[in-house]
């Protein structure tokens, strides 16, 4: 039975705490946490993530002895996020550690939700969601740092996603950000990049405010395949050096 | 527009699930207004003291246990920093658990709500400049309850000046559970005036589409709501 070998698969406790240092890292080394920002308290962690205090305490440990946060004690105290020289700390930078298949996958599972959640959303949205969505691209094109840019685009992508009016796809969509959107930090420090992603965020707007689905479909899997590719790129470029 | 008998229960239920989630929207808007105008001397940032929110909090678990139909309530408040005040953000929200016994607070912290940055939202956007009750939905709230929504929402205010919103969910599921019993054989399609679908007994017509009237009759509307029939 297949199916319950998939369900009641280990859920690996274990591997909990990596993949919260993963996502932590990765978020503090690209900036989408910002140096001396604090991070919420240990229960308040365990809450939001959905583990135990055990498993956060142990995430904070390695974060600590990796040098991502610093930990004050007191009254003030609390985990709080380094400063970073992104440089410099080649051996956490998450290039190292994810493969081009890896990268290429998660590009795969995120063409799948947005290409979907396009498909809808041509059908689906108001001239009101086309104009709001086309705010949420204005802001992406006039920020300058690559955070603003990361946060701006992950705004443009749960837009569309919600717009195709299904719960499950704009949850799949919020659950590949927290992985997502700590890489495209990196690539957004490009320029051309991040004109290139303006100019075919611009091309979708118009496509879907025409409701032609087809065309809108075929924008947003060239959208989130010129990430993908840059994202190899990227990884292999850290590669060689 | 003339109803049979069945249809006409059917739309007495729209109007009654739609009147009671405003007229409890409205009224914990009011509560809490009332009872912010009973602090002496008061401040904005009394709103973050521990006695006001539980009063607030008050409020809200009120009205998650006096009306069946909603499955969260809330205030958001954003206050902009002026002189020497921070801004401030306060989003108070409280929601049924699936069991439908238990109330949970969402329980965010000042710098997770600034992330969050509700001032985009719809509802919180919106309630003011209509001044009474808008209703934002349905939509699919990623935020708070992860399922497809409808908001309702009303301004607060205090000496004069916006403070916040006070609103209410009801999930699409719910209103389905609700309205089905009464359908009874009639292939109905509600829409909000956006012409979504909240509610559909035809498969072809789902909830979420954007319903094409060219291919339905409306038998029934009120200010929220249309009511058709496929032709």
């Amino acid at each position: 039975m297949i199916t319950h070998a998939v369900i009641f698969a280990p859920i690996g406790q274990a591997s909990r705490s990596d993949q919260i240092v993963q996502r932590l890292s990765n978020a503090i080394i690209t900036g989408l946490l910002e140096a001396n920002e604090q991070l919420p308290n240990e229960a308040d962690l365990a809450k939001m993530m959905g583990v135990s205090h055990i498993t956060i305490r142990e995430a904070l440990n390695t974060l600590r002895a990796n040098n991502l946060i610093h930990t004050v004690r007191g009254r003030n105290g609390g985990s709080f996020v380094c400063e970073q020289v992104w440089e410099f700390s080649n051996t956490l930078n998450p290039f190292k550690t994810l493969s081009t298949d890896y990268l290429s996958d998660l590009g795969e599972m995120h063409c799948a939700i947005i290409s979907h959640s396009t498909r809808l959303a041509a059908r689906r949205m108001t001239n009101a969601d086309i104009t709001r969505l086309r705010e949420f691209v204005e802001v992406l094109n006039s920020a300058t740092s690559p955070e603003a840019r990361t946060q701006a685009d992950m705004r443009c992508l749960l837009a569309i996603a919600a717009c195709s009016q299904s719960a499950r796809l704009a949850n799949q969509e919020l659950i590949l950000q927290s992985e997502w959107s700590s890489l495209v930090a990196i690539l957004f420090r490009s320029e051309n990049i991040h004109r290139e992603i303006v100019e075919l965020y611009t091309t979708l707007i118009n496509t879907l405010s025409s409701h032609n689905e087809s065309e809108s479909v075929n924008i947003a899997k060239k959208l989130i395949d010129t990430f993908t590719f840059y994202l190899i790129e990227n990884k292999l470029k850290y590669s060689a050096n | 527009m003339l109803l049979t008998t069945s249809l006409h229960a059917l739309t007495q239920k729209i109007d009654s699930i739609i009147n009671s989630t405003i007229e409890s929207t409205g009224l914990l808007a009011r509560n809490i207004e009332t009872s912010l105008a009973e602090i002496e001397d008061v401040n904005l940032e009394h709103l973050l003291e521990p006695s006001v929110r539980k009063t607030i909090q008050d409020h809200i678990k009120a009205t998650l246990n006096s009306n069946v139909y909603c499955s969260g309530a809330g205030f958001a408040s954003h206050i902009e920093g002026s002189g020497s005040n921070k801004e401030f953000w306060l989003l108070e929200w409280w929601y049924k658990k699936a069991d439908g016994v238990k109330q949970v607070n969402l329980d965010l912290d000042q710098a997770t709500q600034q992330r969050l940055d509700f001032r985009t939202f719809e509802w919180f956007k919106q309630a003011p400049a209509v001044g009474n009750a808008f209703i934002h939905g349905p939509y699919v709230d990623y935020i708070c309850n992860t399922s497809y929504t409808i908001t309702s929402a009303v301004p607060v205010y205090f000496n004069q000046q916006f403070l916040g919103v006070a609103a209410i969910d009801l999930l699409v599921s719910r209103v389905e559970d609700e309205l089905l019993p009464f359908a009874a054989d009639n292939k109905v399609i509600l829409t909000n005036k956006d012409s979504r679908i909240v509610f559909s007994t035809h498969p072809r017509f789902r909830v979420g589409d954007l319903l094409d009237i060219s291919v339905a009759k409306i038998v029934f509307e009120n200010d929220y709501f249309n009511l058709y029939q496929a032709k």
